[in-house]
């Protein structure tokens, strides 16, 4: 196994304690992937040392919680291990809970290493508390009792700070999270052990006598150390504000399921502080902003004047255009070719639909408006067999009438209204 | 629980119940203790010209708006309606070139005419006698209406949003119709 420092393989952690609690088995579950005697979890030397190392790599690459590739964890890893061990420890550590996806999806190849992965790295026999803060100060006791130790190697204490570091940053993360989801009971149980001042001092005294052994040798080691631990002091203070703010606040974000979780542990007092800010707060009439504004917009309603049209301007243009009458006449003679009458049913049968329709609408149009042609219908229809189907037309002629006057007086029109 | 705190409780339920209560019938200092740990504040109104002292039990700070995604805060809105004829009397009461110290119906109703050349009958009178009053926005006065306890103790962020629209109502063409009356 290498740490993160390049030195050489550091001691395998073991376990002394048969957890019978069921809260011990269940971090023993998750820790188990890193003990060999755990017997459901039996796995070589090598494969301790890799999984260990996959937990650290990932703690290394996201300081903030962030997802890592796992491309990215493999291409790191490679040298030291072979890829279907590397794939294998992997999937150990998702199904023990240590490293998670990053969005719970099918083919999700980004991962990030969960609170009880962390832990696992510092596996060591005197941490009593797998769960929030006091772990963090068995560590730092650790820590500081290495760094205090007459033969203590710049190395060794080294690999301490960077295993700190690397707790703090998936505490940090953690807390975020835990924050950012209102995971409300998870704040209360993360709460319970929060002192950001205990952890600052004693961070302090760590440094204090690590730069006073140590002068020049692990000054980019402690500053590391100083980026996570302000990161997770931030993430704290986050936690405690949000527990800080009154109840009547607090009510707000507490969601309905969340409600229940409450109710199991809160105190009558707490219950009724609660309770007051969710179900009676309520009652109150409250005079919405939003329609407020709405009202106004509504009684100042003022409706635009009505557009006034434009007097009409002479379009040179628009004016040149052909007159209508003028393309009927045209097509009149068109159909006429020359001619003073024209019988039109053998061009209905034949041109293709709407055509003839349209062509017996303009025709009539035009013998309305213009005496000089006429339109006659002999009364008969005409069908003509095209296949498969069968035309049907009105007989229909056109005429030109070359003296519209002596027309009417042909007919007797003229004649009859003279009299 | 002691008969003390009983009282406490149960002034606190009354003052939960209606949004005020008459000063004097409050053990104050202990109700303020128990509104200050919901998040409430106990803030006292009236006063002056022998009117009573009341009890408005309000927001510590902003009042917070309604919030329909998570978290989820439901409140019971002032209907549109009701909205509409707070405005217009708001305006009425509010007005400085008209110095009132009560609206009746009769203004209100004229005011909407001016505005919106239309009656507000239906919603108005309605509003104006019976949503208005229970929300504590508008209170009897003489033969109208003066600004209820719970205007009285609006927060800075309704206060600024009220005279906004009362601004607005101000500077309509047709508002000064309603300062001839």
């Amino acid at each position: 196994m290498t740490s993160d420092s390049g030195s050489g393989p550091a001691p395998l952690p073991r376990s002394r304690y048969p957890f019978q609690s069921g809260r011990a088995a269940h971090a023993a579950a998750v820790l188990g992937i890193t003990l060999k005697e755990a017997s459901a979890l039996d796995c070589s030397d090598t494969e301790i040392a890799a999984t260990i190392d996959l937990c650290r790599v990932l703690a290394d690459l996201s300081p903030r919680g962030e997802a890592v590739p796992t491309r990215k964890l493999f291409e790191r890893l490679e040298g030291h291990y072979a890829r279907p061990l590397l794939e294998s420890r992997l999937r150990a550590l998702m199904g023990a809970g240590s490293v998670e996806k990053d969005r719970d999806v099918l083919n999700e190849q980004d991962v990030r290493l969960t609170l009880p992965g962390a832990l696992s790295l510092v596996l060591v026999p005197w941490i009593s508390s797998m769960f929030g803060q006091r772990a963090l100060l068995e560590l730092l006791s650790r820590a500081q009792a290495r760094a205090q130790a007459p033969d203590a190697t710049a190395d060794d204490v080294r690999a301490d700070l960077a295993e700190l570091r690397r707790v703090l940053s998936t505490f940090a993360s953690q807390l975020r999270r835990i924050v950012d989801d209102r995971k409300t009971a998870e704040m209360i149980e993360y709460a319970r052990d929060c002192d950001d001042r205990e952890v600052v001092n004693r961070i302090a005294g760590l440094r204090e006598t690590v730069a006073k052994s140590f002068p020049s040798e692990l000054a980019d080691d402690l500053d590391r150390l100083s980026i996570a631990c302000d990161w997770y002091i931030a993430q704290q203070q986050r936690l405690l504000k949000l527990l800080s703010t009154t109840p009547g606040t607090r009510g707000h974000w507490v969601r309905g399921d969340e409600v229940h979780e409450v109710m199991r542990s809160a105190t009558p007092a707490r219950l009724a502080a609660l309770w007051g800010g969710i179900a009676f707060d309520e009652a109150p009439v409250w005079v919405s902003p939003e329609r407020v504004l709405t009202a106004v917009s509504e009684l100042t309603f003022r409706p635009a004047d009505a557009p006034v049209p434009e007097a009409g301007v002479h379009d040179a243009e628009t004016a040149s255009t052909v007159d209508p009458l003028e393309e009927l006449r045209m097509l009149a003679e068109h159909l006429l070719d020359g001619a003073d009458e024209r019988d039109l049913t053998e061009e209905f049968l034949v041109r293709p639909w709407p055509f003839p329709a349209v062509i017996l609408a303009d025709l009539t149009v035009l013998a309305g408006l213009d005496a000089s042609y006429a339109l006659s219908y002999p009364g008969h229809l005409a069908l003509r067999e095209t296949g498969t189907s069968t035309r049907v037309a009105t007989a229909v002629i056109l005429r030109r009438v070359s003296d519209p006057v002596q027309d009417l007086v042909a007919d007797g029109a003229l004649t009859d209204g003279g009299q | 629980m002691t008969s003390r705190d009983d009282t406490v409780a149960l002034s606190l339920a009354r003052l939960r119940q209606s949004g005020w209560l008459p000063a004097g019938t409050l053990p104050l200092a202990q109700a303020e203790d128990r509104a200050a740990q919901a998040g409430r504040q106990v803030a006292l109104v009236g006063g002056e010209d022998g009117t009573p002292t009341l009890a408005v039990l309000t927001w510590r700070g902003a009042e917070p708006a309604e919030s329909t995604s998570p978290p989820r805060l439901a409140r019971r809105a002032l209907s549109r309606k009701a909205t509409k004829t707070l405005v217009v009397a708001y305006a009425l009461l509010a007005d400085p070139q008209a110095s009132r110290t009560d609206v009746t119906q009769a203004w209100v109703l004229d005011a909407i005419r001016l505005l919106t050349s239309r009656d507000g009958e239906s919603w108005a009178i309605p509003a104006l006698r019976q949503e208005l009053p229970q929300a504590g926005l508008l209170a009897p006065h003489n033969e109208g209406w003066a600004p209820g306890p719970v205007m009285q103790a609006w927060d800075l962020p309704t206060r600024e949003v009220m005279a906004h629209a009362a601004r607005q109502l101000w500077e309509h063409p047709t508002w000064s119709g309603t300062r001839r009356g």
